[in-house]
């Protein structure tokens, strides 16, 4: 029935595109209807939309009989034909409807095709600025605009607006406030910001003069998708390897029991993958989760799950742009090797209360945003929570009536306007965990961040931004047996200082100019145990303490026509301090607690060892047409902070340790090299990547490592090297009813361990794949808007099964029957795939209507496949030792969510 | 701290959460066949009973084991003390007591030479001090038993404690605990004309699966007062229609022997959790003479040995499990022209309980 309904929909999206809209029968009486409700019945009928000035067409009734399987093309030529007027038919669904001279002068298929008429303004409105009657004889004239958002009056910031043909473009201040030198004349505005519809607008321009203009949040609107100026951007962009999400991408793809999650949205781009469901973080091009920098308004998130991984701790109704750097990573970045997820939280509306929310099978979530003070203050606060307890309580179980799986997460956001061109921001994030299975164990997490930040625009050419961020993890554990009952806690307390500045002195080149400083404190890892009721044991392990402070300098430069580049530098300094009992081991043999011949105390604050790091940073974009380019980077990176975790999956105690003596900062090298090809006016996006990266100084772990409660943890590790490359093919469609994209990657990730001693060497010193290696990945995503305010959303996704270490043979000790393993992770597990769909229906699609909501329908895992998430073997009673695999998922989950805003 | 064991419930209320079907399930793999490799399985102590190596290779994963006849095994200490282990067939090889008994303090050492010409030796090992246990008491209860197909067993059984002194003050108290369960069962009387009975013994390991080790330094504790060593299935019940006996051997081991029976535990008891430790080859105390590289599994432990017993009457059974006379568990059955009853009710050797014996244990 699945794989019916799944070949019925892609052959209907064939169908689609075989038949053109003119061929397309129109049926029902027309007497009595004018031209207008004509197009409107024939919208009713058909997937096509008609676009035409209101004044050509004519407001009497048509009277040419019936239309029953007339011919759309028949129909209209011969009810335009009598008005004069004339259509085309562009991007295959819109017809445009106008004068036969205007057709062959002004709105002909090549000028309509460099417009994004479905969200521009009105193509033939013309706005005047300055006095017609006394035009400026100068070159150029200064003009002053500003843009709001057309939805909520609100001043949009960061807006970027653009004069066609001038190679000229300037920002919107913290006003939407923007100035413009441009000659005399005609000329096109467009304006262009992530999240809203590209709008363009004709200007007359006279003399000096004042212009304001709205744009729009991307709503249902057909190229809400994925912006079009990204397409341009992906050819144009020096920084190769980039990726922006907009919030509409990340809730239009199918998600979980209903539940829209960023990192989930992320795994369907190339080279980004996870161990599995239920696991927490990403990997991206076969690095560790703790090799990604994942920052929320510039603070860093360090658990970023819920539910052990099942779903991300970002709230996407708060957030105003995800953008993931995997390639080139701007020296304003540093202090991990694989990539920054950058996301940034949207600031509150400054003119009028409006709300967001949805209710789900086991969640819902609420966020509001208006002003303190009108035009001057703002705030947005935003948190959701689960009530999936009820589900267990369904259970027909009395542990895991007894059980309990909880979070919730919260975001507030206040902003301040400090005269003309200053803002402070101060945000607040907090996330929260309770796991606990009947009375036996239980986990708890949660996250506090707090960021204070001051923007100051100093003029046109630049800006600065001072932050200060504080961030607090604490994960705890809790266990009973029949012996005993235990607690353990552990975490990281951090601070962080940033100063940037961005300074345009010409045109062509953007400095981001900064330093940044990040003290962390990794919190003694404790352990109280009671037995009978009393404490008999209390453990304290002191953890690493560490600093990394980085200078950096990046500029984003326009070479010429043909060539930008990225180019920054980053020095980090890095110190560990006490206080701390530093051992020192025996040399030339392994390092054991057995082997300890020293110790040194060091003080409060007391520096104990120093690295520093030089990072060069490039990437150049050669671009050989408008539709072209091929872009290089490299890029090199230090990672001061590394999670310790020897399971496939993080674990909520897992511990971030800091280097120091034992633990050197991981080095990364990355080479990526990319040909970008758009086709159709950048309708279609085409890439090829391929990347080589050699790493040092990674973290792994002798067998059977001893993680927690281990006074000696360096003791556990082992130096080892690393080895990824890889190469990643794209092609996307961005414009038409049916949108989408297709991925594959080829992605290797290798590690060696070969240590002087027997056991600092794994699987004899050779290259072995990490736990990460998953070289087949493959994704489909598309997004067919059926209509104005239906959209259908399909995810396909296939990926190699990750390497496992796997039992060779058997053997047996007394009456029992164990295994013997093979080397490590030279086995893999059986691949993964999966297909998800949901279906979206919007009420309230109009613009200027206020309130706005929306069904979706979704169903995850389609066709019921029960991917393992691992592979082990054991002997069942009265069996042989066989393999099993752990399935997270065993079905479909089916999911209806309500969304709204207002 | 049962780390994994705990994830593995968790990973249950994930499903609960998310899908009401079970998901763990049976499927081919297929590996490499890494079989031929030695393994040594026991070790020598200072009890006053034989000890036991048993020598065999690997095979192939999910087939039986190739035991290996026709070894040279010798036990030796520092001190130049030495004794050779008698051959008796099925890989099995044998120490008596009168031969070579352990001493604490000293230091012993396993050699092995093979038919084909290849030798193997372990580390040597320090006997420790004994550690004698206080009590050894069992007590009733039920288990949940969860299969790989998820469906869950709530079985009767009799669960085993012990109560024992730890030193945490030296944290150097490293115990492994063996748990032998001995039952007599005594043949009917109607099977005789002379209404004579014979009884046999039966004696085997509980929970062979699972190597119970504990250290003062893991636990922290002086003492433990309660701990359940291991619990035994009420049903099927003849082993408990007349006298039960649990021995319990609390071995005193080294610290190198605690860490390899641990991760054996480990490896034993994968369960597919998402937060499972990564398995591996356990390494343990010997080596090839003539080839270093070469893996041999095993681990010769050095201990010293305390026993304490305990035991359980039917008629304790009875007070909470529905025990029936004997004669419901030997029905008469037909056969052919002849009615008789069922094996093991005439001839106690053949109840199907393993290798039993017709003499009784010294100790009985």
């Amino acid at each position: 029935m699945k794989l019916i309904l799944t070949t019925f929909c892609l052959l209907s999206l064939n169908y689609l595109f075989a038949q053109t809209i003119l061929d397309k029968t129109v049926e029902g009486q027309i007497d009595g209807k004018t031209v207008s409700q004509l197009l409107d019945l024939i919208e009713s009928q058909h997937d096509v939309r008609f676009y035409y000035k209101k004044n050509n067409i004519p407001t009497e009734q048509i009277g040419v009989g019936t239309a029953t399987n007339r011919k759309l093309s028949d129909l209209l030529n011969t009810v335009l034909g009598k008005y004069g007027l004339d259509y085309l038919v562009y991007d295959e669904y819109a017809i445009v409807i106008a004068t036969i001279a205007e057709l062959k002068t002004e709105i002909t298929p090549q000028y309509l095709q460099r417009k994004e008429q479905l969200n521009a303004t009105d193509l033939s409105d013309f706005i005047s600025i300055g006095d017609k009657t006394n035009i400026n004889r100068a070159d150029k004239v200064k003009i002053n605009g500003k843009i709001i958002d057309g939805g909520n009056d609100k001043s949009v910031i960061g807006a970027i607006v653009g004069v066609e043909n001038q190679k000229l473009s300037v920002s919107t201040d913290v006003d939407g406030s923007f100035s413009l030198e441009i000659p005399i004349g005609v000329h096109e505005l467009d304006i262009k910001l992530s999240g809203y519809a590209t709008t363009y607008q004709r200007i007359k321009v006279y003399g000096e003069g004042l212009i304001t203009l709205k744009i729009y949040q991307k709503n249902i609107d057909l190229q809400e998708f994925v912006v079009r100026d990204a397409a341009k951007k992906n050819i144009e962009n020096a920084t190769a390897g980039v990726t922006e999400l907009s919030v509409k991408q990340i809730k239009q793809l199918p998600s979980l029991m209903g539940e829209a999650d960023v990192l989930k949205s992320l795994l369907t781009l190339p080279g980004v993958s996870n161990v599995g469901e239920g696991s927490s973080g990403f990997n991206v091009r076969g690095g560790n989760i703790d090799q990604n920098l994942i920052l929320q308004d510039g603070a860093f998130i360090l658990n970023p799950s819920h539910v052990l991984g099942l779903f991300s701790s970002f709230n996407p109704d708060a957030i105003k742009k995800v953008t993931l750097y995997k390639g080139h990573i701007p020296a304003q970045f540093g202090g991990r090797t694989s990539s920054v997820l950058d996301i940034k939280l949207k600031e509150g509306n400054m003119e009028r209360w409006s709300g967001f929310g949805s209710v789900g099978p086991i969640s819902a979530k609420a966020l509001f945003e208006g002003p303190i003070v009108k035009g001057k203050s703002s705030l947005m606060i935003g948190g959701r929570t689960t009530y999936s307890n009820w589900v267990l309580n369904l259970v027909n179980d009395v542990n895991l009536k007894k059980s309990e799986a909880s979070f919730y997460d919260m975001n507030a956001k206040f902003t301040q306007k400090i005269g003309e061109k200053g803002t402070i921001n101060a945000s607040f994030y907090r996330s929260f965990d309770k796991f606990r299975y009947s009375d036996q164990f239980g986990y708890g997490w949660e996250t506090t961040t707090g960021t204070l930040s001051w923007n100051h625009i100093f003029s046109n050419k630049l800006s600065t931004n001072l932050s200060f961020v504080y961030g607090n993890t604490e994960n705890n554990f809790t266990y009973n047996d029949l012996l005993t009952e235990g607690y353990l806690t552990n975490g990281l307390k951090y601070g962080k200082g940033k100063f940037n500045a961005v300074w345009q002195p010409v045109n062509k080149h953007t400095f981001n100019i900064g330093a940044e400083s990040n003290i962390f404190f990794s919190k003694p890892e404790t352990f109280e145990q009671k037995a009978n009721g009393d404490v008999n044991l209390r453990e304290q392990y002191d953890k690493s303490k560490g600093q990394e402070t980085a200078f950096y300098a990046n500029d984003d430069i326009e070479i010429s026509d043909w060539l930008s580049a990225s180019v920054g530098v980053r020095q980090s300094l890095y110190r560990s301090f006490g206080e701390a009992v530093v051992y020192k081991y025996t040399e030339g043999v392994s390092r054991q607690a057995s082997n300890i011949i020293d110790s040194t105390v060091y003080g409060s604050g007391q520096t104990i060892k120093t690295y520093n790091g030089f990072e060069p940073r490039l990437s150049l974009a050669f671009i050989l047409n408008k539709e072209t380019s091929i872009k290089a980077s490299y890029n090199r990176l230090y990672q001061y902070l590394h999670l310790i975790s020897n399971t496939a999956s993080s674990t909520p105690v897992d511990i971030w340790q800091l280097s120091n003596n034992y633990v050197s900062p991981q080095k990364a090298d990355n080479f990526s090299l990319g040909y970008f090809k758009n086709f159709k006016d950048n309708a279609w996006e085409t890439s090829l990547e391929v990347y080589y990266k050699t790493l040092e100084n990674l973290v792994e772990y002798k067998d059977f490592a001893k993680l927690l409660r281990n006074n000696h943890i360096e003791t556990e590790f082992l130096p080892a090297k690393g080895l990824a490359y890889g190469a990643e093919l794209s092609v996307k469609r961005n414009k038409g009813i049916l949108t989408g994209y297709f991925s594959y990657a080829y992605n290797r990730s290798l590690r060696q361990a070969s240590g002087v001693n027997e056991d600092e060497v794994i699987n004899a010193g050779n290259w072995f794949p990490s736990n990460f290696d998953k070289p087949h990945n493959l994704n489909l995503v598309l997004n067919w808007q059926v209509r104005k305010t239906m959209a259908l959303s399909i995810n396909f996704t296939y990926a190699s099964g990750r390497p496992v270490t796997a039992p060779t043979s058997n053997f047996f000790f007394g009456n029992g029957v164990f295994l013997n393993y093979s080397d490590r992770n030279a086995y893999r597990i059986p691949d993964y795939h999966r297909m998800d769909v949901s279906y979206t229906f919007t009420r309230g699609a109009v613009r200027t209507s206020r309130y706005k909501s929306s069904f979706t329908l979704s169903i995850y895992n389609v066709y019921a496949r029960r991917n393992a998430f691992s592979v082990f073997f054991r002997r069942d009673i009265n069996k042989a030792s066989s393999a099993y695999q752990l399935a997270i998922l065993g079905s479909a989950l089916p999911a209806i969510t309500y969304n709204f805003q207002f | 701290m049962k780390f994994c064991t705990h994830i593995f419930y968790a990973t249950i209320i994930l499903f609960f959460l998310i899908n009401l079907n079970g998901c763990i399930e049976e499927i081919p793999f297929k590996t490499d066949t890494g079989d031929g490799l030695l393994v040594v399985d026991g070790g020598f102590s200072d009890v006053d009973e034989p000890q036991t190596i048993v020598l065999q290779r690997t095979t192939a994963f999910g087939t039986v084991s190739q035991s290996i006849l026709g070894a040279s095994v010798v036990v030796k200490s520092l001190d130049g003390q030495s004794g050779k282990y008698s051959e008796k067939g099925d890989g099995k090889y044998v120490l008596e007591p009168k031969i070579l008994r352990g001493s604490v303090g000293k230091s012993y050492y396993l050699e092995i030479a093979l038919p084909n010409g290849q030798t193997y030796q372990s580390e040597p090992e320090v006997m420790p001090t004994r550690v004698v246990p206080d009590s050894v008491f069992w007590d009733p209860g039920t288990e949940n038993i969860v299969r790989s197909n998820q469906s869950v067993l709530n079985l009767d059984v009799v669960n085993i404690y012990v109560s024992t002194p730890l030193k945490v003050e030296n944290k150097d108290t490293y115990l492994r605990w063996d748990l032998q369960s001995a039952f007599q069962f005594t043949t009917l009387p109607e099977c005789t004309p002379f209404r004579t009975t014979t009884t046999c013994y039966y004696s085997d390991h509980v929970n062979p699966q699972t190597f119970q080790v504990i250290s003062s330094q893991e636990t922290g504790l002086s003492r433990t007062n309660k701990t359940r060593v291991a619990f035994q299935t009420i049903a099927p019940a003849y082993p408990f229609l007349e006298r039960h006996y649990y021995s319990l051997y609390q071995h005193a081991i080294s610290a190198k022997a605690y860490d390899y029976w641990q991760k054996t535990n480990v490896i034993a008891n994968q369960n597919g959790s998402i937060f499972d430790k990564a398995p591996a080859s356990i390494k343990g105390n010997f080596f090839n003479k003539n080839n270093k590289n070469e893996q041999v599994l095993g681990y010769f432990q050095v201990s010293s040995v305390a026993i304490k017993r305990t035991f359980i009457r039917a008629v304790e059974v009875i007070v909470f499990y529905p025990l029936l006379p004997k004669e419901e568990y030997c029905p008469l059955l037909r056969r052919g022209n002849r009615f008789s009853y069922s094996d093991g009710c005439c001839e106690c050797l053949d109840i199907p309980f393993g290798n039993g014996t017709k003499a009784r244990p010294t100790w009985w």
